[in-house]
């Protein structure tokens, strides 16, 4: 377990401004005690000071998850965003897309979002914008990536992809055993 | 079964008449099957033979299929030919048009002589600047800047005109249609595919495909007579026809057109089309399927319009719902947005509450005037309550609550209102009529309060029926407003003569009334779960009445209770109130009778309170108790004016019931009333007993006046414990109102008419308790204390036998230990203290004697430094491993000095924190930069950390304590330190001009008319002199005056000329030298400025006063004369004119001029030669 460098935290930050813009700085600098971004086995850890100082006198082998797991870098040391983090972002969000019932566990399932299931989305979401994904309940189910803008959204037919699927809350019961 | 050639149709359809076109189209599924066939036939036709056909053909078996004709719809290319071609007709005539109507209408307009085809440069008659342009325009002749040079050209647009070129849509060479290249919009659309004819094949069903085709466009459409067309049609089909064999045709293309043009204005062909898809139709389609049957069609056409709904539908709105970024979500997941959401809704939600029932409330009392005024201001606190109240209880509830404090707030303003109305009457009328009107009010009032007791005990069971109740109660109150209108109106019309009648009915009703009004306080008190919440509105409303009510309130309770057990007493006190108030004005009298009824039955308090032992011989005693409410009064006039400016809350009997609330709240609701009871009695005792009115009347004021204090102070905290406790006051009240109302209501009157000497009572008896509560609390201890003595005097034999341990050593030590024991044996006490005090800590020995076990126990419990901190548990653990021995006992001497790995620890801790700010802060810049936002991160929090401690620059104020504020103070410059003359360079530079027009203040100060004298006797020669010089020479006697302010300001002492240091020595000279204007320094005197050296400086000034004031006196003379008012025979007037006109001959003047032009200029050309000769020097 270590700080990030400062590429490391580039790229995170990267990843996380295009789900919640300029939010981040709620993430570093809370007002409810001090948090930090930690990279444990490829993954990045969101985690406060007190967790940190806990979490230090586990052995590196045995600590599975200190915090909460935001992420991942891949080989290639480009950053992966996980579901997990999306309790932290849900709430900062700037571009949210409503999935219909219908099409809600066609996400959770893996699946893109198409025309068809789009049941409300931000206005001015650009395209390749990155957006969490509600059910028309409002509640998250994952990050996406707006396939379309909201313009192109209107025309678009049926059948088109409008949000990329990213990560969604199903990966909970699907990849059990990679989250962490 | 299928249909190859056109001659087969040819031949089926020949028979009916020519077929001039057929095209077959054929759908093949995947494999190249075909599924269906269809085709368009073109025929002319006439309409009976088409009749014929379709009755014959139609359903009919063909080639092992059904044939199934229909009409077409007319082909899209075929349209869009016929609608040019009528376009280019159209083109055609309008420009002539145009042009006949144009000039037409410039003849009607009189414009005779206008050329319309005027060769391009002719300029238009009658405007020159303007003129024909190429295409026989008119266009204005520019002039306009040319861009190189700044020249203006004329631009003529006739000259330009081959620039020009009309746009005409050339209508001759449009793409022919079968060419044509354009296409819809989002083509790639599967809709827009259909639309344009282009199927998939594969995934459409072919019935839909075909009813699809038979509306879309497609080449050579045949027009069949219809039946179901009318006539009308059909001709114009048949016109079609031909004119689709013969195109080049045009006269019979435009009627045709026209007609088609009808047809579609009435829209009875292309809805139909449009809509149905069919029945308009005929689509002459021939298929094979055998599935195509009426029925099918009929589905099909079902299916169709859905299809087309939804496709409209999604065209339209595909329920795509877009939101802005400010959408605010349902359901919130999030740790911190959760809370303060639902706490915000259940804000939101009361508020609404509120609103609603503010609007009820409203809405009730929109009846009268009187009664929204009084609504209005119970609203406020109602707000407040509701306020408190919803963070205790449900909505529901609330609902409830506010709606029964609602209406009986309503009916408690209305009942103020009644009284007040009534007071009023009484006031200016007779008083034996306001008993009356108070009787018949009272009557009214007791039923209100049944009512609205009943009502709000309804509105307990059954919540529903709120608003009606509320209505109707309101409504009746309404009513019985007017009525207490009317018959105050009669009872000032019915004489004063009905006093005893009008008294018994009043005594009667007033029974009535009291009793309800007990009965009815603590209903609101239970129903509003808080007296306070109840009585602020009434406060409110008081103190908006100014108190008025409170007279008619008190006076109706008066007369309750007098009334009630002191009847021949009370005739008295009335009695009295009639002679009384006769004096005084309405409102006195009003206050005077209160005050009366007050004294009257504060006596009646005492009596009762004492067993009655006068009722009646206290008539001198009341009319001096009258003096005294006379007092009173006026003091409760003032009260209750500071109470209205203090929202009311300290109206007399109003606060009764919430002092009561608050002693009850205070303390225990028993104690409270006898305390007061006690209180009360004891009032009344010194009252009867100080024949000094005034200083009970002081005292009474002081204690009201922190009474209006107090219950503030008190009401915020009561408020929470007020709605627990209430209740209960409330039974309580209602308890004492039934068995003890007599007591209870003097108890009442009785504090109000003594509530200034309770408070102070109150305070008393709080300090004893409270010096009891700290005797018991000692009690308690020394208790305690006994308790752990006995407990560990049976432990005391144990020290004993634990001393044989040490008996191991020599024996001189075990002697002195025997020793030792046996003192102890003998006297316990001195041996036993100085054992204790040796062994501290090893609290084995335990003593019996009480004086020392204090000593020992708080040893014992001492708190031991050396065994603080984390060294000391250290050091602690260690002392137990060595057990109670004493010899192993650890003193500080063995604490280690954990300071270092403190430091150390708090060193990791620091680093840690460090590490992790620096983290913070790296991670906010690395932000900042992906972000664009120039470290705004660190901003924002430093903005943060500002904002929970925000000064206020404005409000900022320089603290001298505050060492912070050290800032702000000016460091003390050491003027000793610098020398004289740099002082001095420094006084020169900074001291400027302004003394001057202090000195002409001087000067005005002093007597004007002197100075006008003065200066006018010399104004005449001095003018012209320069004033310096004026200065020198003037030493005249008026300007003494001037000298006498200088003299008179000599604590101010200034110069205005020199620093008279530097002339101290030589005064005669110093007058000539500063006269010369260069040397003039302009400066003030430097004592003046350094006032801290001004014990060196004062042996100087004294010879130099005198050389002050003959220099102060020139100045001032000159200046005295130059007001900024002109005034009459002003100097500058008679002045000013001569500056105007020459003074001297003209040739004079020149010659003069011409001598000192040549002297001039033989200085400046020595000069300019000195000057180069410098340069040259210089070079």
């Amino acid at each position: 377990m270590r700080p990030l460098t400062e590429a490391e935290t580039r790229a995170v930050f990267e990843k996380l401004q295009r789900y919640i813009g300029e939010n981040i700085q709620l993430l570093v600098d809370r007002p409810d005690g001090t948090y930090c971004f930690r990279l444990h086995r490829d993954r990045v850890f969101y985690l406060s000071e007190k967790l940190l100082k806990v979490a230090a006198s586990v052995p590196r082998d045995n600590l599975v998850s200190p915090g909460t797991c935001f992420g991942k870098f891949t080989k290639t040391q480009k950053f992966r965003l996980s579901v997990t983090a999306l309790d932290f972002l849900a709430p900062y969000a700037k571009f949210k897309v409503w999935v219909k019932p219908g099409s809600e566990q066609s996400f959770l399932y893996g699946n893109h979002v198409l025309k068809s299931g789009l049941g409300r989305i931000t206005e001015n979401t650009a395209q390749y914008q990155g957006v969490v994904v509600y059910s028309m309940a409002d509640v998250p189910l994952g990050f996406g990536v707006a396939a379309k803008s909201t313009q192109e959204c209107r025309k678009v037919d049926p059948m088109a992809i409008v949000v990329f699927h990213q990560a969604d809350v199903g990966e909970y019961v699907r990849s059990e055993d990679t989250l962490t | 079964m299928e249909v190859k050639h056109r001659a087969e149709l040819q031949e089926r359809f020949g028979e009916f008449g020519d077929v001039l076109d057929a095209e077959i189209i054929t759908r093949k599924d995947d494999q190249g099957n075909p599924v269906k066939t269809f085709a368009y036939i073109s025929v002319s036709i006439s309409d009976a033979h088409l009749r014929k056909c379709m009755s014959i053909l139609n359903k009919s078996k063909w080639k092992g299929g059904t044939l199934q004709i229909e009409l077409a719809k007319e082909s899209f290319l075929h349209r869009l030919t016929v609608e040019r071609e009528e376009a280019k007709l159209q083109k055609e005539k309008p420009p002539r048009n145009d042009k006949t109507c144009l000039l037409d209408s410039l003849k009607k307009a009189g414009v005779v002589d206008f050329h319309m085809k005027a060769v391009p440069g002719t300029e238009v008659p009658d405007h020159k600047k303007w003129i024909v342009g190429k295409f026989g325009r008119v266009l204005p002749v520019l002039h306009l800047r040319s861009q190189q040079k700044n020249k203006i050209v004329k631009y003529d647009p006739s000259k330009y005109c081959h620039n020009l070129r009309k746009l005409e849509q050339d209508l001759t060479d449009v793409v022919p249609i079968s060419e044509l290249t354009w296409h819809l919009e989002g083509r790639d659309d599967s809709i827009n595919k259909k639309r344009q004819g282009e199927f998939p094949v594969t995934k459409k069903p072919p019935k839909k495909l075909r009813q699809l085709g038979s509306e879309a466009l497609n080449g050579a459409v045949v027009l069949p007579s219809v039946c179901q067309s009318p006539s009308k049609n059909a001709s114009s089909s048949q016109l079609d026809q031909r004119s689709k064999s013969r195109s080049s045709e045009k006269s019979k293309m435009l009627p045709l057109s026209s007609l088609n043009s009808k047809i579609s204005g009435r829209g009875l062909l292309s809805d139909k089309s449009n809509v149905s898809g069919v029945t308009a139709q005929n689509n002459m389609s021939v298929s094979d399927s055998d599935i195509d049957s009426e029925e099918e069609i009929r589905a099909m056409v079902k299916k169709e319009r859905e299809i087309q709904k939804g496709e409209s539908e999604e065209t339209e709105s595909d329920h795509l719902e877009i939101v802005g970024d400010n959408f605010e979500l349902k359901y919130n997941s999030h740790w911190s947005l959760s809370n303060p959401n639902a706490i915000k809704k259940t804000i939101k939600g009361s508020y609404k509450d509120k609103e609603t029932m503010e609007c009820d409330n409203g809405y009730d009392s929109a009846d009268t005037d009187e009664i929204i005024a009084d609504s209005k201001t119970p609203d406020l606190n109602s707000k407040k309550t509701a306020i408190l109240e919803d963070s205790k209880q449900v909505k529901v509830e609330n609902k409830q609550i506010l709606s029964n404090k609602k209406c009986d707030l309503v009916n408690d303003s209305l009942l103020k209102t009644c009284n007040l109305k009534e007071g009023k009457g009484t006031i200016k009328k007779s008083k034996i009529a306001a008993l009356r009107n108070k009787a018949v009010n009272s009557t009214t009032k007791s039923n209100d309060s049944e009512s609205s007791c009943s009502e709000s005990e309804e509105e307990e069971s059954e919540i529903s029926s709120d608003y009606e109740s509320m209505m109707q109660n309101c409504y009746r109150l309404d009513l019985t407003l007017d009525d207490l209108k009317a018959l105050a109106t009669e009872n000032t019309g019915t004489p004063a003569e009905e006093s005893d009648s009008a008294q018994s009915s009043s005594q009667h009703s007033v029974e009535e009334n009291s009793k309800a009004n007990v009965v009815n306080k603590p209903k609101l008190s239970k129903f509003l779960s808080g007296v306070k919440k109840c009585i602020c509105p009434e406060d409110i409303v008081a103190a908006i009445l100014a108190g008025e009510e409170n007279a008619d309130e008190e006076s109706s309770k008066g007369q309750n209770n007098s009334c009630l057990k002191y009847q021949p007493f009370r005739g008295i006190g009335s009695l009295c109130e009639k002679e009384l108030p006769k004096d005084s004005t309405g409102l006195k009298k009003t206050a005077g009778e209160n005050l009366g009824l007050e004294a009257c039955i504060s006596y009646g308090g005492e009596k009762s309170s004492k067993g009655q032992p006068k009722n009646h011989p206290l008539s001198s005693l009341e009319d001096s108790s009258k003096k005294r409410q006379n007092m009173r009064c006026k003091q409760h006039r003032e009260l209750s004016t500071e109470a209205a400016s203090l929202a009311g809350e300290s109206d007399q009997p109003i606060s009764q019931p919430r002092l009561q609330g608050k002693n009850k709240n205070v303390k225990s609701l028993q104690e409270d009333q006898n305390s007061e009871r006690g209180a009360v009695p004891s009032t009344d005792e010194s009252e009867d007993e100080s024949s000094d009115v005034d200083s009970n009347i002081a005292v009474s004021q002081k204690g009201v006046k922190r009474q209006l204090k107090s219950p503030k102070i008190l009401s915020k905290k009561m408020k929470r414990d007020v709605s627990n406790e209430n209740p209960e006051c409330g039974t309580n009240k209602y308890e004492n109102g039934k068995t003890k109302l007599l007591e209870n209501k003097e108890f009442c009157l009785r504090a109000t008419a003594s509530e200034e000497p309770n408070t102070k009572k109150r305070q008393l008896q709080d300090n004893e308790r409270r010096l009891a509560a700290l005797e018991e609390r000692q009690k308690e201890r020394e208790l305690q204390k006994k308790l752990i003595q006995g407990a560990l005097s049976n432990l005391d034999s144990q020290p004993a036998g634990k001393h044989k341990h040490v008996i191991f050593n020599s024996d001189v030590e075990s002697e002195a230990e025997l020793d030792e024991m046996l003192k102890k044996d003998a006297s316990l006490g001195n041996t036993r203290e100085e054992v204790e005090s040796a062994p501290k800590v090893s609290g084995k020995l335990f003593e019996s004697s009480e004086d020392e076990q204090d000593d020992t126990d708080d040893e014992r419990f001492k708190i031991k430094p050396q065994f603080e901190g984390k060294a000391g548990q250290k050091l602690l653990r260690l002392q137990s491993r060595f057990g109670t021995d004493e010899r192993f006992r650890m003193d500080a001497r063995f604490l280690e000095s954990d300071s270092e790995e403190e430091a150390e620890t708090n060193i990791s801790k620091a680093d840690e924190e460090e590490e992790l700010a620096a983290e913070k802060k790296k991670n906010l810049q690395i932000l900042g930069s992906l972000l664009n936002i120039d470290l705004e991160q660190p901003k924002t929090t430093k903005t943060a950390t500002s904002a929970k401690k925000f000064k206020d620059i404005n409000a900022l104020r320089y603290d001298p304590t505050r060492q912070d504020h050290a800032v702000f103070e000016k460091k003390p410059s050491a003027p000793e330190k610098e020398s004289k003359a740099k002082r001095k360079k420094k006084r020169e530079e900074n001291e400027k001009p302004p003394e001057v027009s202090k000195e002409s203040y001087y000067h005005i100060s002093a007597d004007l008319k002197e100075l006008f004298g003065s200066s006018k006797s010399k104004s005449e020669k001095n003018e012209e002199i320069p004033w310096d010089k004026d200065e020198a020479e003037d030493s005249n006697p008026p300007d003494h005056v001037g000298s006498n302010a200088a003299q008179e300001s000599g604590g101010f002492k200034f110069c205005f000329f020199k620093d008279p240091e530097e002339s101290g020595i030589k005064e005669e000279p110093y007058v000539l030298e500063t006269i010369k204007p260069v040397k003039v320094p302009w400066q003030e005197d430097p004592r003046f400025q350094d006032s801290s050296s001004e014990g060196d400086d004062d042996e100087p000034e004294a010879p130099e006063n005198e050389g002050d004031k003959e220099m102060f006196f020139p100045l001032p003379q000159t200046e005295s004369t130059r007001f900024f008012f002109f005034s009459k025979d002003d100097e500058r007037l008679r002045e000013g004119p001569k500056l105007f006109c020459r003074s001297v001959d003209l040739s004079e003047e020149k010659d003069g001029w011409e001598d000192r032009r040549r002297l001039l200029l033989e200085e400046c050309r020595k000069k300019h030669k000195d000057a180069r000769r410098k340069v040259k020097a210089k070079q």
